[in-house]
């Protein structure tokens, strides 16, 4: 994206002066400096007392059904998942905060904060308790609750400005303590809450893996590298996709599927044949040979999904057909043939083992086919719709730079027509025709034609954001490895194609940002996302009948917690990668 | 000097197989025909699924009457599958125009704000920003019409705030509004004349002032050009009726020409665009030495313009369909426009209609008594409103940062006063960096309004799922509702594009 | 000193940009060894010339042939001339994202398919030849141009090159850089390599040059030997652009 985004301009040179020596010289200085500004001042006061006591009237008032929102926690995080295999979302869930305390650790996330800044955020939440405290039209018990929690929070915040006294600017706190804290005091608040038990208990074990893995990564980084340990974590997060979403979570029954008769000779046959094609491929004795032979590849897999076929072998192909394609370019020495072939066989062996999970009917029992919902449905259609349109975006962005007219010309009008068109067609066409088109003997599941449709409009986005990166790296690049003898597959491997990423890490961010949101419209094709659950499900149980705000409301918070965190962080990157200074 | 290596003979032709053009190009044609083979058979696989569900791919359901009843809209209960599709179009026009004025103005005052010196106005400013662009627009949509079905209900007597004149319940929000009435169009054409009228007179002002440095008042001449073109027009609109000939000729002439003549002409038209496009082409690639070298990309592009202008053309002739089409179109849309004018008719202009309610419950009818705001457009009009401003003012606050740090300075040196800065440095110059991404957002708006579907609002998207759960016509709904995106997409590019061409040439 | 055989033969080379002939039939030929320096005022052709011996640039009319194989479109032919012929630019145009040593090792490794390990030690040995061994882990943008260049220079010999193309290599750096990088030049010149400079650098062209070429309007229009350049050029254009230069 070309556009001049706003993100670049750091709040500071923006922002009036923060209130540091002397609250009225402040309030002078930044409320009532002109006749002018105090007259806004004076009105936008008025409207913001008059909203925010709205507002805390609507919340408090006695006909909110706030009670409706613990009660459906798990509808609302898994819908109709069965209560008696919750075990398995726990256990997903493990596997995710595992891995994100694995890469905290080893990404090194976090450093520190200054004792202004910290005391501020501390100062800041205990106003806002005294506010609500003071404003709310809401049961006294509450009122008095907020003005305590309000005045012990101003007063440490106030403290902590005390005790850090000259070294006040100086980052010294550590954010990962600050983490810490914030974590234990949820689990305070978990076991204060009205909730089962197990529940608690389940919430706990999680939240110590994810400091146990924290400290975990720190004992991993002091034996192995640092590039190797995150080369690894990719790995497994790219891994812990299926793996959450094929094995644990849907209990796979293997017993009908064909893994003796069909699977293993297949994956065997792959393994030999394909493995001795890409030997002699990456022998760097192939020639022309070579580029004929990863020709017919790529046209049998292309043209395997025409005729029936089991799916493993479509998918099998395909795999071979990119590392075919990637074979004379990387090969070359004996150790570079050898792990080609070490690398085929492993990705044919995790796919073939995918495959097997995917077609092995559900072991849950009284659901089946589209057992996955709530916020735990939203994520998998934003992560695996971002996954699948990565390798997409990236070769429309590559067709739509090429110097070859036809592939620009294909690429640019994919491009323009997905983005000129709403998302909610799209995933109509994905729900309603793409079966149509599709030989009558595959059957894709709602939940895979949402996936694909968000994926495919979500690929025009990335291109555009890719192209962008491309388009910003200096010819001279592209003539210093053209010289150097590199082809045209390694210049873009190695030198082009990580800049270019480098560059718009942003803009992407920005895009998943909207992916995540735009998943909840999968809702109006009839999916139980998080956003249906607020709407439909929650509010027409007839134990919570009349609670549709609160619902849409807390769906609302949920939200925007995750969209609004992660811009912050993708703020935080860029300014840490200087992307805006260049 | 001698050569002592000799290669064996001049221009060696390497093997096809090892060509850098041949290989380039072999591979593009590979898997052009790869993807046309692959659409081949998905047409087919497509075409047999139909055949098994009993249906077949025609057309038909939008001259047939599709049975349908429409929540809003000019008709509400239309007689063909076309007419429900325009009322969806007509709604959703209604929604994203009232979108984009209303995201505009709050948006560049909540830009303004963010910049702001004043704590509380810029504080303020940023919470809105924030909130509103990490919530889904969805949800904002769905919340929005759930607040509303929250007002209290209509009833026949004693509704309010203010009975008669203001209605705030569940079934709409209604206030007083004007409605053109029969000789409104013939009063038009004359505020159309006095708009242009205006524009040469605020020309002819700035020229004077220009040359003679006196203020020459080009606002209120043109304003008052204006005005004397729509007054004189409220009481001589019967003359304006003439246009009726005009439209009527053309009516007449799309129906009776001969179906050959028009197919013939449109042909032309066709190969002659490529034409020009290829002149145009070779024009600019033209010195004064000659005709530079063609590389194999520009006569890919030239292949590539003329193919398209003969196949056009060819179409034309293979499908009498297509021209039919377009005369019986044109022919309706003047005949249309004829009704509207007849010379020497006299009637009312504008009408004042006050909101009036029918029997308990309901408001009255579509068109006179009074402006109703229905739930659903209520729900996607304050959701697409509050997302889009949020977006036009991160638009608005870059824009003016970026001219404000050089530019200020530079000013602020020649003695500008400070809102003289703003009116005629900063602002004409954030207005160039503003628009393009600006016009990016009204068409995200306009593609928004789509989410219509979610609470019932009758648009292009949500008349056409109710067409196609009617009628089995899924894959022809779903290619409407892409063609029709995509021409609004089209048209704001298109301005857009332009208007970025207009601003590089004054920047030379 | 130069040998005997012609390493590059360029024959009535022409090639036009859109309407623009940038090169109208030049005819030169350079022997294996030979150092041969470029000059000639901006859009003269001369940096066109040299990047269509390394085809970074597809000339149109005529022949050019490198070590005895014609630049044609053939895939193998481009493959083998692109590793054999290193270049120079006036933008060093290092990679960013790569560091010192991953900028000198990646064709090594990739194009000429050696192991890493000795792709590493001949890159050491390369930067101390270039004289900045410790800088081999740090990436570019931490490096001064000068330093930069060498790096370039570094890591266009670690493909071992039979012909080395320097397109300007001292323009974008500051004076007191210049010595450093040129110092280098003069060092690969002694040592017997194949070079073709394109360079404002007199003193450079009359100290190591076997063979000056004044370019102008697409063509060469002066050849000769150093001595024979600045002290008695023939041409009025010559004239004219050394008076300006000198």
């Amino acid at each position: 994206m070309t556009e001049p985004f706003v993100n670049e301009i750091s709040e500071s040179e923006v922002a009036p002066d923060k209130p540091s020596a002397g609250a009225i010289r402040w309030a002078r200085e930044n409320l009532f400096s002109t006749f002018f500004n105090s007259v806004l001042s004076l009105l936008m006061l008025a409207l913001i007392v008059v909203f925010v006591r709205g507002l805390l009237s609507y919340v408090f008032a006695e006909e909110r059904l706030w009670n409706v929102i613990p009660r459906n926690m798990k509808l609302y995080w898994t819908e109709a998942y069965p209560v008696a295999e919750m075990t398995r979302t726990w256990v997903s869930l493990g596997i995710v905060l595992v891995l994100a305390g694995l890469s905290l650790a080893i990404w090194k996330v976090g450093g520190k904060t200054a004792p202004r800044q910290f005391g501020r955020t501390l100062t800041s939440i205990g106003i806002t308790g005294l506010v609500v405290a003071l404003l709310a039209d809401a049961p006294s018990g509450i009122r008095v609750g907020a003005a305590a929690v309000g005045a012990v929070l101003f007063l440490a915040g106030q403290a902590v400005r005390m005790m850090a006294g000259e070294r006040f600017t100086e980052e010294t706190i550590h954010i990962r303590s600050v983490l810490l804290g914030i974590l234990l005091i949820i689990g305070v608040i978990v076991w204060i809450l009205p909730i089962e038990t197990g529940t608690k208990t389940s919430l706990t074990i999680q939240g110590v893996l994810l400091i146990v893995s924290y400290l975990l990564g720190g004992v991993v980084l002091r034996v192995v590298s640092e590039g190797l340990a995150r080369g690894v974590l990719v790995g497994l997060w790219l891994l812990s996709l299926p793996v959450v979403y094929l094995v644990v979570q849907r209990a796979p029954v293997t017993a009908g599927v064909p893994v003796m008769s069909v699977f293993l000779p297949s994956a065997v046959a792959f393994i030999v044949l394909g493995g001795g094609l890409l030997w002699w491929m990456s022998s760097g004795k192939a020639g022309e040979g070579g580029r004929l032979a990863a020709g017919v590849v790529v046209i049998a897999a292309l043209g395997c999904w025409l005729v029936s076929m089991p799916m493993l072998v479509r998918f099998l192909l395909l795999a071979l057909a990119t590392f075919a394609l990637a074979a004379p370019t990387f090969g070359g020495t004996g150790k570079a043939q050898k792990n080609i072939v070490i690398a085929w066989s492993v990705a044919v062996l995790i796919t073939a083992y995918f495959m097997v999970m995917m077609q092995a009917e559900t072991g849950l029992v009284g659901l089946q086919g589209e057992f996955i919902g709530g916020l735990n449905l939203t994520f998998l259609l934003a992560v695996s719709g971002l996954v699948i349109s990565f390798p997409i975006g990236i070769m429309l962005a590559l067709g739509r730079t090429s110097s070859m007219p036809i592939f620009r010309l294909l690429s640019t009008g994919y491009i323009e027509t997905v983005r000129g068109v709403p998302l909610i067609t799209v995933l109509f066409f994905g729900n309603l025709v793409i079966n149509r088109f599709l030989p009558r003997e595959v059957e894709l599941d709602n939940i895979v034609k949402a996936i694909v449709a968000i994926a495919l409009f979500s690929a025009a986005y990335l291109a555009e954001n890719v192209r962008g990166g491309l388009q910003s790296i200096p010819k001279g690049q592209y003539e210093a490895a053209k010289a150097m003898g590199l082809s045209t597959v390694q210049m873009t491997v190695f030198i082009t194609l990580p800049q270019a990423l480098r560059s718009v890490i942003p803009a992407i961010v920005g895009q998943v940002i909207s992916l995540f949101k735009d998943t909840s419209l999968v809702a109006i094709i009839g999916l139980a996302d998080f956003l249906r659950v607020a709407r439909d499900i929650v509010p027409n149980q007839p134990a919570s009948l009349g609670s549709l705000q609160e619902s849409l409301l807390f769906a609302m918070v949920i939200y925007w917690i995750f969209t609004f965190n992660v811009s912050r962080a993708s703020l935080r990157l860029e300014r840490k990668l200087g992307v805006g200074e260049r | 000097m001698t050569q002592t290596v000799e290669p064996k003979e001049a221009h060696e032709r390497p093997p096809l197989w090892r060509d850098a053009t041949v290989l380039k190009w072999a591979a593009q044609i590979a898997v052009l025909i790869g993807l046309i083979f692959v659409g081949v058979v998905a047409v087919r696989s497509a075409a047999a699924n139909l055949e098994a569900q009993g249906l077949t791919f025609s057309w038909r359901f939008l001259s047939d009457a599709p049975g349908i009843q429409l929540s809003e809209g000019f008709a509400t209960l239309p007689s063909s599958g076309l007419e429900a599709i325009l009322v969806g179009v007509v709604n959703m026009l209604r929604v994203t125009a009232s979108g984009v004025v209303a995201a505009t103005i709050l948006g560049v005052i909540v830009g303004i704000a963010r910049l702001s010196s004043n704590w509380l106005v810029n504080k303020a400013s940023t919470v809105y920003v924030e909130t509103i662009r990490n919530v889904p627009l969805l949800l904002q949509i769905v919340f929005w019409f759930a607040v509303f079905g929250s007002l209290p209900s209509l009833e026949s007597e004693g509704s309010g705030p203010i009975e008669g004149w203001l209605y705030a319940t569940n079934k709409g929000l209604s206030i007083p509004w004007f409605f053109p009435r029969e000789a409104f169009w013939q009063w038009f054409v004359f505020v159309l004349a006095g708009a242009i009228a205006a524009r040469f007179a605020f020309r002819w002002r700035i020229r004077v002032l220009e040359q003679t440095g006196h203020e020459a008042h080009a606002v209120g001449y043109s304003l008052a050009a204006f005005l004397l073109f729509a007054v004189v027009g409220w009481f001589a609109h019967p003359i304006a009726g003439a246009m009726g000939w005009v439209f009527g000729g053309l009516s007449w002439l799309f129906g009776s020409v001969p179906l050959v003549l028009m197919q013939f002409v449109l042909a032309v038209a066709a190969v002659g665009l490529a034409a020009w496009w290829i002149k145009r082409f070779l024009d600019s690639l033209r010195s004064p030495a000659g005709l530079a070298r063609l590389t194999d990309d520009d006569i890919f592009r030239i292949g590539l313009a003329g193919a398209m202008g003969v196949v056009a053309a060819i179409v034309f002739f293979l499908v009498p369909g297509i021209t039919e089409g377009i005369n019986l179109g044109l022919e309706r849309l003047f005949e249309f426009w004829d009704s509207k004018f007849d010379f020497l008719r006299t009637g009312t202009v504008l009408e004042f209609g006050r909101p009036t309610v029918e029997s308990p419950g309901r408001f009255a009818g579509f068109g006179t008594t009074g402006m109703t705001m229905s739930g659903p457009f209520f729900g996607v009009w304050v959701g697409v409103t509050l997302y889009t401003a949020a977006f036009i003012a991160e638009i608005v606050r870059g824009g003016i940062l970026a001219v404000a740090k050089g530019q200020t300075e530079a000013g602020l040196a020649l003695g500008l006063k400070r809102s003289q800065l703003l009116r005629m440095i900063v602002l004409p110059q954030a207005f160039r960096i503003i628009l393009p991404p600006m016009g990016n957002q009204y068409l995200n708006l306009a593609k928004n309004t789509s989410l219509g579907i979610a609470v019932g609002y009758a648009e292009v998207v949500a008349v056409g799922q109710t067409l196609f759960n009617q009628t089995g016509a899924t894959i022809q709904v779903i290619l409407i509702w892409m063609g029709f995106y995509l021409l609004v997409s089209l048209i704001l590019s298109a301005i857009v594009n332009w208007y970025n061409r207009r601003v590089a040439l004054v920047e030379r | 000193m130069p040998g005997d055989k012609d390493i590059i033969i360029s024959d009535g080379v022409k090639k036009w940009f859109g309407d623009f002939q940038a090169l109208k039939g030049v005819t030169t030929n350079v022997k294996e060894g030979e150092v041969v320096v470029i000059i000639g005022p901006s859009g003269s052709g001369k940096s066109t010339f040299i990047r269509c011996i390394n085809r970074l640039e597809v000339h149109q009319e005529g022949r050019i042939v490198v070590d005895g194989v014609e630049l044609t479109n053939d895939l193998r032919n481009i493959e083998k001339i692109r590793s054999e012929v290193g270049m120079v630019f006036q933008q060093f145009n290092l990679f960013p994202h790569l560091t010192v040593m991953q900028n000198i090792t990646l064709a090594p490794i990739w194009v000429r398919k050696h192991t890493r390990a000795d792709a590493e030690e001949t890159a050491m040995a390369l930067l101390e030849r270039v004289g900045i061994p410790e800088q081999a882990d740090k990436f570019p943008g931490q490096l001064s141009g000068g330093q930069q260049q060498r790096v370039a220079i570094a890591r266009s010999l670690a493909m071992e090159p039979r012909i080395m193309l320097f397109d300007e290599p001292t323009s974008a750096l500051d004076p007191e850089m210049i010595k450093e990088v040129l110092d280098v030049m003069k060092e690969l010149a002694r040592s017997g390599m194949t070079m073709l400079v394109v360079t404002h650098e007199m003193g450079f062209a009359k100290e190591v040059a076997d063979r000056v070429l004044f370019f102008d309007y697409g063509n060469i229009v002066e050849a000769g030997t150093p001595e024979h350049f600045f002290t008695n050029p023939q041409h009025d254009r010559t004239k004219l652009f050394l008076s300006q230069i000198l």
